[in-house]
């Protein structure tokens, strides 16, 4: 049975681990920036950065990256009248399993090892939910893998969402041009389509 | 006319009035007179059990008692100044049971066993000694102690081949310390190999509880299941009066505002996923570690072939 997930509280290790693989997927070794920004070791307990090191909480399913004095401050309000507080990452299924939620996609894009920008013409239907076709590439970072979660940019570097590479940078050369490059996992326009269901 | 008397009447007036002393019974009450207790083993009439229930257990527990004195007065009986007093058994008929079982005998020392096997009784030694040379009580050890008489000679005799700077004094004497440490060592061996046998038995009687504490944890388990088991999930089933409420198991999760420990736990999962150790889920992707995808070009050349 796996753990009850409805009030608020820090992240089991399974958990934890779930979480930490999932982001490592889009920011491979940079997840240290995230997670521990001021490079302590597991080893030593260091105290300058209690403050300012992120922290995982959970409610209702939702996982939550905020910094320890936000965290501190929660304690005041009580469980069930808490409904959100710092960034909603993403969420737990019911089957155990963490998903990235649009929420994190600042993180993500800071730190992303591999990235994909759409041409103008692409934006919109990728805000709508749609996979990017070849035809919408604008440019693709040169060495990605094939199923490697990659954040999708506009041309002016403004960052629209994220998803998981359809095909490795060599392979889409050959693509015809309806192929799918990248498959939607996330994407800005939820903000709107989801703002019930979001936070 | 003289006037008859009806014997009759007169018995029934008696018998109303005593009851018999005599008990007869079809099974006869058995007495346990060690602790002053009789056992009525038949069977209960039911029917005036239900109808006249006080006075019927009255009436039997008067017969067990009526039983339980004429036995006392079949005993030896002595006449004291306070009146007759019966000698009652030693030992009472019905043991009860113990509880737990009877304690492991003591393990032996080395010299006990021997002592035992050879029938060595112990006889305590005295103090003083007589000293037939000296025609006079002397002590055993100690202060001018006869285990002392020769190193403390005031000649020695230089035995031949002996070398001129030996003593004999202090031979002897280092002789009987020999001896003497020589018993403690044994002595301290004889407790350490009986202490080692008292703590295996200890370790094994700790193992025996265990085992029945982890079979009683199972059994409440099961129970447990059980209870939980019917298509209410146990909600709405008859209770037994007294029967102790379930209780779920209790998750413990970690505070939420001791901050210091989770960095550091979660600084160790980094570590860990980071290399990749016990990662949980290995199927997703292939890029970055493989060149090649095993999955797909098996895939491949397998269609191919065809």
């Amino acid at each position: 049975m796996s753990p009850s997930r409805v009030a608020w509280r820090p992240l089991t290790e399974d958990e934890t681990r779930a979480v930490f693989e999932k982001l490592a997927n889009y920011v491979g070794k940079n997840l240290v920036h995230i997670i521990n920004p001021s490079g302590a070791s597991s080893k030593e307990d260091v105290e300058d950065d209690e403050d300012t090191a992120p922290l995982l909480r959970l409610q209702k399913d939702k996982v939550f990256l905020l910094n320890t004095s936000i965290n501190n401050l929660a304690t005041s309000v009580a469980r069930p009248n808490l409904i959100s507080l710092g960034q909603c990452l993403g969420k737990f299924t019911k089957s155990g399993k963490f998903k990235l939620g649009i929420g994190s996609l600042d993180v993500l894009a800071r730190w992303a090892r591999y990235k994909v920008w759409v041409k103008p013409n692409g934006e919109l239907p990728f805000l709508y939910g749609n996979h990017v076709v070849k035809a919408h590439l604008g440019r693709i970072t040169e060495d990605t893998p094939e199923h490697q979660g990659v954040v999708v940019l506009s041309m002016s570097d403004i960052p629209l969402g994220f998803g998981v590479s359809a095909r490795s940078t060599v392979d889409t050369r050959k693509l015809d041009p309806t192929g799918l490059v990248v498959f939607h996992q996330a994407d800005v326009g939820e903000y709107l389509r989801d703002e019930d269901t979001l936070f | 006319m003289s006037s008859t008397i009806d014997a009759s009447q007169i018995l029934a007036e008696h018998s109303k009035k005593y009851k018999p002393t005599q008990i007869s019974r079809e099974i006869p009450i058995e007495n346990d007179l060690n602790l002053l207790t009789a056992f009525d083993t038949n069977a209960i009439n039911a029917d005036e059990l239900k109808s006249n229930r006080e006075n019927y257990v009255k009436e039997l527990s008067r017969d067990s008692v009526q039983n339980l004195i004429n036995d006392l007065f079949n005993q030896p009986i002595t006449k004291t100044l306070d009146g007759p007093l019966a000698k009652l058994p030693e030992e009472s008929v019905y043991q009860l049971p113990r509880e737990k079982p009877l304690p492991k005998p003591k393990a032996l020392t080395k010299w006990q066993k021997f002592a035992n096997e050879k029938g060595i009784s112990h006889k305590k030694k005295d103090r003083m000694v007589f000293d037939e040379d000296e025609q006079k009580w002397v002590p055993r050890w100690g202060y001018n102690g006869i285990n002392k008489k020769e190193e403390n000679q005031w000649l020695h005799e230089l035995k031949e081949g002996q070398d001129e700077d030996h003593n004999p004094a202090s031979a002897i004497k280092g002789a009987r310390k020999e001896r003497s440490l020589k018993n403690v060592k044994q002595q301290l061996k004889n407790e350490g190999i009986t202490k080692s046998i008292q703590e295996k038995q200890k370790a094994e009687a700790a193992a025996k509880r265990a085992e029945r504490a982890q079979h009683k944890q199972e059994l409440e388990k099961s129970l447990h299941r059980s209870k939980i088991s019917t298509a209410s999930l146990g909600k709405f089933d008859k209770k037994l009066s007294g029967e102790p409420t379930l209780k779920g198991q209790k998750r413990k999760f970690n505070p939420v505002t001791n901050t210091s420990d989770e960095h550091k736990s979660n600084r160790e999962i980094l570590d860990k996923v980071a290399t990749g150790a016990g990662k949980l889920n290995k199927s997703t992707g292939s890029g970055s570690k493989d060149l090649v995808n095993t999955r797909r070009a098996i895939n491949s050349t397998k269609k191919s072939k065809k």
